[in-house]
C-alpha cells in the first residue's frame, strides 16, 4: 500500500508517494529524478548507489525509502554549492580521476564520508574508505590521488 | 532483481516488536540493517514475508554500553561502525571492536548490526567468531518472556538459528575479559582484499601468569563449517601450558582437523592451521 | 604569456565536471513519456530444440503491452562477416547457452513484466551439449550449428618460414601450454537500452554502444528496416572493453518491442544477466613451441590456440587470429607457425574484451621467454631487448614498424624500478619480474576501410563544434580530439563543444575498438579541423588582403605569421564568410582510412599503420605458507607516440594494469555445465582499490610518423604485459612456472609441492 514519504533530500523536504519495498535508489532515481546514483548491481556489491546519510556512506539499494525518512541525505547532486564544485569534484576532474565517471558519484560521496570524519588520511585509510566502491577503468591510482590532493589542501596552514 | 512487495511495520518498543511478530507469526521478517535481509529478499525472495519489521523506529536499540555488572551490552541496532568508534569497545573488547573495525566495506559498516550478522546466521559470519571467544549471551525476547542464549549455541547451522518466529533479539551481552588477557583476530579472503572470508580465527586467551602460561583459552573460527564454531580440542590441548611456537602450531594443527569445510576443505584446513598459529601467537604477544 | 599548447597537456575530461556532479545522464537515466519496462526471457538449457513457445497467457496480463518470440522476427542472422554470421535476436529454433534470448515481454513495469515472463510456456526438447573446446570437437559430438562441421566455425593456419628447420636449427626447444581463465568485463554500467519507434515507423535507440553506426546497420537489417529509419545515439556510457561491440538481445529486443507496442521501451540487464548470459573474453589453451640458441636470440616459433568460442561466433572467428601477430610484432625470429581452432560450446558467448586476443597469448609468449632466460642462464630484461623489435623493422608477417619504442620501454621500466638491483636479492618469497608486450592502433583486415571522419563547425560567436561518430567509452576520447581540433584553430579545448556518437548527426565512424580512435578518428579529426582553418584563413585572407600562407590562428584570432598584434578575432572571420553576400559557414570536414597494405588472403602485411608497446615490472610477495600473493607494486613503460593527452594516456596504462592483475590473480567465472556459478560481484572479484598497489607509468613518446601529432592509440595494450609481468615475479619468488590464469594460492602451492617432491631447492 503506497504511502506518503518526506524525504530530506540535499537539503530539501521532498514528497513522494511510494510503497515500502521501494529502496532509496529507485525513490531518488524515478520519483526525485536524481540520477547521479546509479544502479550498478542493486544488491549491495558495487557500491555505486553509494548515498550519505547523516554524513555517512550508506548503500541506497540497501535502504528502504521510508527508514530514510527523518535523516539527512546527501546525494552527488548536492554536492556543489551556488554552482561551485565541492573540492572533491574539482580534484576528480583536475587529477583525471574520472573517466567513464559510473562509479564517480559513488567514490566521491565515500571519500567526503572519509574527509569528513578524517581531514588527515594516509594513503591506505583512503583505499580502505574506497574499498566499497568498485571502478573497472582507472585502477584507483588517480582517485587515490585527487583525494589526498584534497586532504593535503585542507590541511595546510593548519595548526595540527 | 526489485524487492518483492511487503507491508512495512514500524515498531516503537520492543513489547510492541514482539507483538507484531505474534500477530503475523510466520509472515514477518524481523529487519536491522537490512544488509542481508534485503539482498535475500532481492535475490531469492526470502519466503516472500507479507510483513517487515523494521527496528530502526525503537529508541535506544542502538546502544553501546559497558554495564559493570554484566560487561558489554550492544543493542541489536548498533552498528559495526559504531561498535568501532565506541571507545569502551576499543579499550576493554579489542577482539569485538577490530572484527566491528574491518568488517566488510565502510558502507556495510555503516548500515549492518552486530546482531543483524549474528542472527543471519552465515557459516562466514565474520562478528560471530569474537562473539564465541569472548562467551557473549544473546537475550531474546518475546510477548512472553526472555530468555538468554549463549552466542555459541545460538546458530544452529547455515542461516538458521534458535530463534523462533515470535522472538527478537534485544541485546548481546559480553562479559569483560579478565585482565591478564590477549586477543587476536585473523581473517583470510577468498580472492581480493575486499572480499568473503576463506577463514577466520578469533581467539581470547587468558592467562595465568606473565609467561604465557594459558589458563582458559577460546579458539572461535567460521567459514570452516556450517556455523561458527570453537576448536575445544585446540582449546584443551593450549590449557595450562605456556604458549610458544611450538604449542601454537600443535594446537593450530589440531584446530584444522576439527573443522569441516564444505568447498575448498583441503585449502581451508591449512589456513585455518595458519591463521589459528598466527592468532595464538599474536594473543600470546598481547599479555 | 602563451596559453599551454592544447596538445601534450594534462587537459581534464571536458565532460569531467557533468561526471562529477550526476548530470551526465547514462541510458538508464534516461526516460521518455509511456516508457514501457522491457524483460528477457532466457533459455535455462544449454542446448535445446525448441517445439514451442506459448505467449497468450503472458500476454493476458493487464499491463503487459506485448509479448514477443522469435515467431515474431524476421529470422536474420547477424554478425560480423558472411561465413561468421550465426546469432538471431530472438532464437527461432534452437538454443545453444544457458540465457539464450528466447522472448522478451513490455508491460507498465517491471513487477508486470517479470510476472509475464513466468507466464511464458516454452517446450524444449533436450540436447546433449559440450562444454569444452576438446569435448566439442570430438567425432560424434553434438552439432551446435548445423553449417558447421566438428564445431570449429573459425580455423587460422599462417605458415612463415619454415618451423621444423628452425627447430632444428635452435640449441633448445622449449614447448609449454598455457590456459587463461574464463573473463568478463565487469563494466560497472550494466547493459541497456532504450527504443522508441514514432509514428512514421523510425526507430531510436539510446544505449551504451561502441559502435553506434554499426548497432544501426545490425538493428535495422534484423528488423527488416532500412538504415535511414534507424537512429543510434550513445549516451554518456559506463565502460565498453569490448562488451558493447555487438547488438545482442537488450538491444534487439528493445527496438524490437517498441515497434511493436509503438511505446518507447527500456530493457536493463540486471547483474546477474551481465555476468551470465552476456558476452565474456575468449578462454584459449595456448600451446607454444619456441626454438632458441644458446645465447638467447629466438629463431622459431609453432603456436597452437584453441579457443572456446561459446554458442555463438560473435567476433570469434577474428579474435583468434590475433596471437599470430602478438608473437611477430614483438620479439624477432626467423620461422612461424601459427594455428587456431575457434571452437563452439554451450558456454555463454565469447568475444572481444580489452586485447581481442592478444592477452593470452602475450602470457603464454613472455612467461616462456621467462623459463628460457632462466634455463640458459640469461638476464631477463636482456634476453628481452636482444630480441625486441625495433623502428624500421618489417616483421615475419609483414607488419611495419615506422615507430618502436619497445627497447626504450624496457630500459626505462627496468631502471625505474631497479629490477637488477632488486632481482635475486628480495628475499624469501619475493619476486621481480618482467613482461613486455605490443598491440595496434586500428585494425583493418576484413573489409577495405577502417574509417573515420569529423565535421568540425564553426558557430557564430566564433566558438566550434566537432561533430565526431566515435563514441567515448569513458576512455576520454572526447576531450583528445577536443585537444587536437583546439590546437589547430588556437583555442582552448574547453571552448570545443563534442558532439558525438549519434548516427544521424555525427559522420559515418566505425566506432571505439582495436584502440583505434587517437589515431585514426584522431587524424580525422585533424583533417576536419586544418579544413575548417583553411577556410577560416581564406575568408580572413581576403577581408585583410593579405595571403592566406602569411596568416595563422592563435589565442582564439588571426595573426600575421610573426606579429604578435591579433588582425582578427575568430568570430569575426566566421561572420564574415557567414553574413557575406555568399553566406557560406565554416565547416571543416574531414575523414581518415589508413593506408595498410593487409592482404586477408596470405594474412600478410599491416593491418594497422602504428604500433604501441610497453614494458611492465611487478613485485610480488609470495606468503610460502599460504600461497598468497600481494602484488607490491607495478611499473608500467608505456610507448604512445606522441602524448596529446599524458593525463588520459597514465589513466588507460593504469586501468588497463588493473585489468591485467585482476585477470592475473582473481578473476575467473566458474562454470559447470553451462551454468556460471559466480554471476555476481560479489562472487567474480575484479580488483578494489585494496588491491591496487602503487602503479607508476612511465610514457615513451617515439615520434609516430602516421599519427596525429605522432599519437598512437594505447586502449588497450597497457593490459597485456601484465599477467606475464605478475607470473613472471611469481615465477622469481617460488621458482616454480605457473601457467593457468588466475594464480590461485591453491596453484602455487601445489607447485611449491611438486617442486619439493622433485628434490629442487627453493
Amino acid at each position: 500500500m503506497k504511502r506518503i514519504l518526506e524525504l530530506t533530500v540535499n537539503g530539501e523536504v521532498r514528497t513522494v508517494l511510494t510503497e515500502p519495498q521501494r529502496t532509496l535508489l529507485e525513490v531518488l532515481r524515478e520519483e526525485l529524478e536524481l540520477t547521479g546514483a546509479k544502479e550498478g548491481c542493486n544488491v549491495g556489491d558495487c557500491g555505486t548507489c553509494t548515498v550519505l546519510i547523516d554524513g555517512e556512506p550508506l548503500l541506497a539499494c540497501l535502504t528502504l525509502a521510508v527508514e530514510a525518512e527523518g535523516r539527512e541525505i546527501t546525494t552527488i547532486e548536492g554536492l556543489a554549492q551556488n554552482g561551485r564544485l565541492h573540492p572533491l569534484q574539482q580534484a576528480f576532474v583536475d587529477h583525471g580521476a574520472v573517466q567513464c565517471g559510473f562509479c564517480s558519484p559513488g567514490v566521491i560521496l565515500s571519500a567526503k564520508a572519509l574527509l569528513d570524519a578524517n581531514p588527515r588520511p594516509t594513503e591506505e585509510e583512503v583505499r580502505e574508505a574506497i574499498g566499497g566502491n568498485l571502478c573497472r577503468c582507472t585502477g584507483y591510482t588517480k582517485i587515490v590521488e585527487a583525494v589526498l590532493s584534497v586532504s593535503h589542501a585542507l590541511n595546510t596552514g593548519g595548526t595540527k | 532483481m526489485r524487492l518483492p512487495r511487503f507491508e512495512y511495520l514500524r515498531p516503537h518498543s520492543l513489547e510492541e516488536a514482539c507483538s507484531m511478530l505474534d500477530e503475523h507469526t510466520g509472515q514477518a521478517k524481523v529487519m536491522a540493517g537490512g544488509t542481508d535481509v534485503l539482498v535475500e529478499l532481492k535475490k531469492r525472495g526470502g519466503g516472500k514475508p507479507r510483513y517487515v519489521v523494521g527496528l530502526r523506529g525503537i529508541p535506544g536499540l542502538d546502544t553501546v554500553h559497558f554495564d559493570p555488572q554484566v560487561g558489554l551490552r550492544v543493542g541489536s541496532m548498533a552498528t559495526f561502525a559504531k561498535l568501532a568508534r565506541a571507545d569502551v569497545v576499543r579499550k576493554r573488547f579489542p577482539l569485538l571492536w577490530e572484527a566491528a573495525r574491518i568488517f566488510s566495506r565502510p558502507q556495510i559498516r555503516h548500515a549492518g548490526t552486530l546482531v543483524g550478522n549474528l542472527c543471519n546466521a552465515s557459516p562466514a559470519a565474520d562478528a560471530v567468531p569474537p562473539l564465541l571467544a569472548l562467551q557473549a549471551k544473546v537475550r531474546v525476547v518475546s510477548a512472553r518472556g526472555e530468555r538468554l542464549v549463549e552466542a555459541e549455541s545460538f546458530c544452529e547451522g547455515p542461516f538458521q538459528t534458535v530463534l523462533a518466529p515470535t522472538e527478537i533479539v534485544a541485546e548481546l551481552i559480553v562479559p569483560a575479559p579478565s585482565e591478564r588477557s590477549g586477543w587476536s583476530y585473523q581473517r583470510a579472503t577468498k580472492r581480493t582484499a575486499e572480499d568473503e572470508a576463506l577463514a577466520v580465527a578469533a581467539v581470547c586467551l587468558e592467562f595465568s601468569d606473565g609467561n604465557c602460561t594459558v589458563g582458559k583459552g577460546r579458539i572461535a573460527l567460521a567459514s570452516v563449517a556450517s556455523k561458527p564454531m570453537r576448536a575445544r580440542g585446540a582449546e584443551v590441548l593450549i590449557q595450562g601450558k605456556q604458549l610458544d611456537e611450538d604449542l601454537a602450531r600443535e594446537a593450530a594443527d589440531l584446530a584444522a582437523r576439527e573443522i569441516n569445510p564444505r568447498s575448498r576443505a583441503e585449502y581451508r584446513r591449512l589456513m585455518t592451521a595458519y591463521l589459528v598459529k598466527k592468532s595464538l601467537l599474536e594473543a600470546g604477544s598481547r599479555n | 604569456m602563451t596559453p599551454p599548447s592544447a596538445i601534450g597537456s594534462r587537459v581534464p575530461a571536458l565532460d569531467g565536471v557533468a561526471k562529477v556532479t550526476g548530470a551526465a545522464k547514462f541510458t538508464n537515466d534516461l526516460s521518455l513519456p509511456g516508457m514501457l519496462v522491457g524483460k528477457i526471457l532466457r533459455s535455462p538449457h544449454p542446448h535445446a530444440r525448441i517445439l514451442s513457445v506459448d505467449t497468450t497467457q503472458a500476454s493476458r496480463v493487464a499491463g503487459v503491452r506485448a509479448v514477443v518470440s522469435g515467431k515474431d522476427t524476421l529470422g536474420i542472422k547477424y554478425g560480423t562477416i558472411d561465413p561468421f554470421m550465426d546469432e538471431l535476436g530472438l532464437a527461432v529454433d534452437k538454443v545453444r547457452y544457458i540465457g539464450d534470448e528466447v522472448a522478451a515481454v513490455a508491460a507498465v513495469d517491471e513487477d508486470t513484466a517479470l510476472e509475464a515472463l513466468k507466464l511464458i510456456r516454452v517446450e524444449y526438447e533436450l540436447l546433449p551439449a559440450v562444454f569444452s573446446p576438446e569435448e566439442s570437437m570430438q567425432p560424434g559430438a553434438p552439432r551446435l550449428h548445423d553449417h558447421v562441421e566438428n564445431n570449429i566455425s573459425g580455423r587460422i593456419l599462417i605458415p612463415a618460414g619454415d618451423v621444423e628447420k628452425g627447430f632444428r636449427e635452435s640449441d633448445h626447444v622449449f614447448e609449454d601450454t598455457f590456459r587463461s581463465g574464463w573473463i568478463t568485463h565487469c563494466n560497472l554500467e550494466p547493459h541497456v537500452a532504450l527504443a522508441a519507434s514514432d509514428l512514421s515507423g523510425r526507430l531510436t535507440v539510446w544505449c551504451n554502444t561502441q559502435v553506434p553506426f554499426r548497432f544501426r546497420a545490425d538493428l535495422a537489417k534484423t528488423l527488416g528496416l532500412s538504415l535511414g529509419m534507424v537512429r543510434v545515439i550513445k549516451p554518456f556510457m559506463g565502460g565498453g572493453f569490448g562488451a558493447r561491440w555487438e547488438i545482442l538481445g537488450v538491444d534487439f529486443c528493445a527496438a524490437l518491442l517498441a515497434r511493436k507496442t509503438g511505446k518507447p521501451v527500456k530493457i536493463v540487464y540486471d547483474r546477474e544477466e551481465v555476468f551470465s548470459a552476456s558476452r565474456r573474453k575468449v578462454p584459449m589453451t595456448v600451446y607454444l613451441k619456441t626454438g632458441v640458441r644458446k645465447d638467447g636470440t629466438l629463431v622459431a616459433k609453432h603456436c597452437r590456440v584453441l579457443a572456446d568460442g561459446g554458442a555463438y561466433n560473435g567476433l570469434g572467428p577474428q579474435i583468434i587470429a590475433s596471437g599470430a601477430t602478438q608473437l611477430t610484432n614483438l620479439y624477432r625470429f626467423e620461422h612461424f607457425r601459427y594455428e587456431a581452432y575457434h571452437v563452439y560450446t554451450n558456454n555463454p558467448v565469447t568475444s572481444p574484451m580489452r586485447g581481442f586476443g592478444n592477452t593470452a597469448v602475450r602470457f603464454a609468449d613472455d612467461s616462456q621467454l621467462d623459463r628460457i632466460a632462466r634455463e640458459l642462464n640469461l638476464d631477463p630484461v636482456e634476453i628481452r631487448l636482444k630480441n625486441a623489435v625495433q623502428q624500421g623493422d618489417v616483421t615475419l608477417l609483414g607488419a611495419k614498424m615506422k615507430s618502436c619504442g619497445l627497447s626504450e620501454c624496457l630500459e626505462v621500466v627496468a631502471r625505474e624500478t631497479d629490477f637488477h638491483s632488486k632481482r635475486g636479492n628480495l628475499g624469501r618469497g619475493r619476486g621481480i619480474g618482467i613482461a613486455a608486450g605490443v598491440y595496434v592502433s586500428g585494425s583493418k583486415i576484413w573489409v577495405p576501410h577502417d574509417s573515420s571522419s569529423a565535421f568540425v563547425k564553426l558557430n557564430e560567436d566564433g566558438s566550434v563544434s566537432l561533430l565526431t561518430g566515435t563514441a567515448d567509452i569513458g576512455q576520454g576520447s572526447t576531450t583528445v580530439l577536443a585537444q587536437l581540433v583546439a590546437h589547430e584553430l588556437g583555442i582552448s579545448p574547453q571552448e570545443v563543444t563534442v558532439i558525438a556518437a549519434d548516427t544521424d548527426v555525427t559522420p559515418f565512424d566505425l566506432g571505439t575498438y582495436a584502440s583505434r580512435v587517437t589515431f585514426i578518428a584522431g587524424n580525422a579529426v585533424l583533417a576536419a579541423a586544418r579544413d575548417a582553418k583553411r577556410q577560416l584563413l581564406e575568408v580572413a585572407a581576403e577581408k585583410m588582403k593579405a595571403d592566406p600562407e602569411s596568416l595563422e590562428l592563435r589565442d582564439h584570432g588571426v595573426f600575421l605569421k610573426g606579429t604578435t598584434e591579433q588582425a582578427m578575432l575568430l568570430e569575426e572571420a566566421v561572420v564574415a564568410a557567414l553574413f557575406s553576400s555568399q553566406g557560406i559557414p565554416i565547416m571543416g570536414r574531414g575523414s581518415y582510412n589508413p593506408p595498410t597494405d593487409y592482404d586477408p588472403q596470405v594474412r600478410k602485411g599491416s593491418r594497422t599503420l602504428a604500433y604501441a608497446f610497453g614494458a611492465q615490472v611487478a613485485e610480488v610477495e609470495v606468503n610460502l605458507e599460504t600461497g598468497q600473493v600481494k602484488v607490491l607494486s607495478l611499473g608500467a613503460a608505456q610507448d604512445c607516440g606522441f602524448a596529446i593527452n599524458p593525463m588520459a594516456v597514465e589513466g588507460q596504462v593504469e586501468g588497463g594494469v588493473t585489468m591485467g592483475l585482476g585477470q592475473a590473480l582473481y578473476e575467473d567465472c566458474l562454470m559447470e555445465e553451462g551454468k556460471t556459478l559466480n554471476p555476481s560481484f560479489a562472487e567474480y572479484k575484479i580488483p578494489s582499490a585494496r588491491d591496487v598497489p602503487e602503479i607508476r607509468t612511465y610514457l615513451v613518446e617515439p615520434i609516430d610518423p602516421e599519427g596525429p601529432y605522432g599519437a598512437k592509440g594505447i586502449g588497450e595494450m597497457p593490459q597485456l604485459p601484465t599477467c606475464p609481468a605478475i607470473a613472471n615475479a611469481i615465477y622469481d619468488a617460488i621458482g616454480v612456472q605457473i601457467k593457468s590464469l588466475p594464480i590461485t594460492p591453491e596453484k602455487i602451492l601445489a607447485a611449491l609441492k611438486e617442486k619439493e617432491l622433485q628434490g629442487v631447492s627453493p
